[in-house]
């Protein structure tokens, strides 16, 4: 495969495990909508925007939308957040040649959901490098 | 585990410096140089406060914000050649390096008080065993063994593990107003470096 579809498998293969469905937050990825407004839910948006450090990588974020409860207050993002941080802050994946690393990770401020306003959007983001090899 | 196999940022580097209850003799010293002999003083993690220091126990530098390049600079010597157009090069016997390592400082780590390990190295005029451990993935391991040298510590994880006599020379504080503070650590290197090894 390419360096794009083999950094988003990576990315997606952490979304996959036993250890991060057990958390029970339900994932989607962008543009797939959840099958039961109002819930809590992630969406995961990989955007591979940048020139890696040679042509077979490539660098870019992973942006996550947390979608918690409002009656919840800001604390239950921040929750997610932590959870995500376990399997994404510093951590690295490896499903290919290649191999996907992820940096630190940063949240936003929660904002009204204007899809659902029975939701709060917390936008998580974390840099990440998939390093392929000439 | 095994070498690390991938291109990658090293996220996790570590150093460490073996703490063992007594000091190692010059000729235990000089006798080190296999990968089993220097893995053997990285067995157990102890604090740089108050550590108890064992058989296989040391202690780690921790909040390393800068690492310097590792092993012998070269010097390449030209040597003029009889009738070539061109000379050539020799290795030169190198410099010894020195190394310097800046890290985000925490006081405490090295004061140079009774019971404190790293405080009291600084210093000491004293040859100590170094290592450095290259490690793009965190150690699965737990406690004072996550970062042994073998297989329970960071062998859970590709690593490779250099190792070096050398002795902790000074210790530079930086106070800053907007930042952390910061110190400098300077070491001499006192051998060639052993490694790459792993476990």
């Amino acid at each position: 495969m390419g360096r794009y579809t083999d950094a988003q498998q990576d990315i997606f293969s952490v979304f996959a495990t036993n250890e991060w469905k057990s958390e029970g937050i339900a994932t989607h990825p962008s543009l797939i909508v959840p099958d039961n407004p109002g819930q809590e839910y992630i969406r995961i948006s990989v955007i591979p925007s940048s020139t890696g450090i040679n042509t077979k990588s490539v660098a870019g974020m992973l942006l996550i939308d947390i979608f918690a409860a409002r009656v919840q207050g800001p604390r239950r993002p921040m929750e997610i957040a932590d959870a995500l941080d376990k399997y994404l802050n510093a951590k690295s994946v490896q499903l290919s040649s290649g191999m996907t690393q992820f940096m630190s990770s940063s949240t936003g401020k929660p904002l009204e959901d204007r899809e659902d306003p029975a939701l709060s959007m917390t936008l998580y983001s974390i840099a990440f490098n998939y390093f392929g090899e000439n | 585990m095994s070498q690390i196999t991938s291109i990658g940022a090293g996220l996790f580097s570590d150093l460490a410096v073996a703490a063992p209850a007594t000091e190692l003799t010059p000729a235990g010293i000089a006798a080190l140089d296999t990968d089993a002999e220097f893995q053997a003083l990285f067995a157990t993690e102890i604090a740089s406060m108050g550590g108890t220091p064992a058989p296989g126990t040391f202690t780690r530098i921790k909040n390393v914000r800068e690492f310097p390049s590792l092993g012998t600079p070269p010097n390449v010597v030209n040597v003029p050649v009889f009738g070539s157009t061109t000379s050539q090069q020799i290795q030169g016997q190198a410099d010894a390096p020195s190394m310097e390592i800046t890290l985000n400082f925490v006081p405490a780590e090295w004061a140079k008080e009774a019971g404190n390990i790293l405080g009291n190295f600084v210093g000491d005029g004293k040859q100590h065993v170094f290592r450095f451990t290259l490690l793009n993935a965190e150690p699965t391991g737990t406690d004072d063994t996550k970062y042994a040298s073998t297989a329970p510590g960071v062998g859970t994880v590709g690593n490779s593990q250099y190792y070096w006599l050398g002795k902790l020379e000074a210790l530079q504080v930086s106070p800053q107003l907007s930042d952390t503070n910061t110190a400098t650590v300077t070491l001499t290197i006192q051998s060639e470096f052993f490694g790459a090894f792993t476990s």
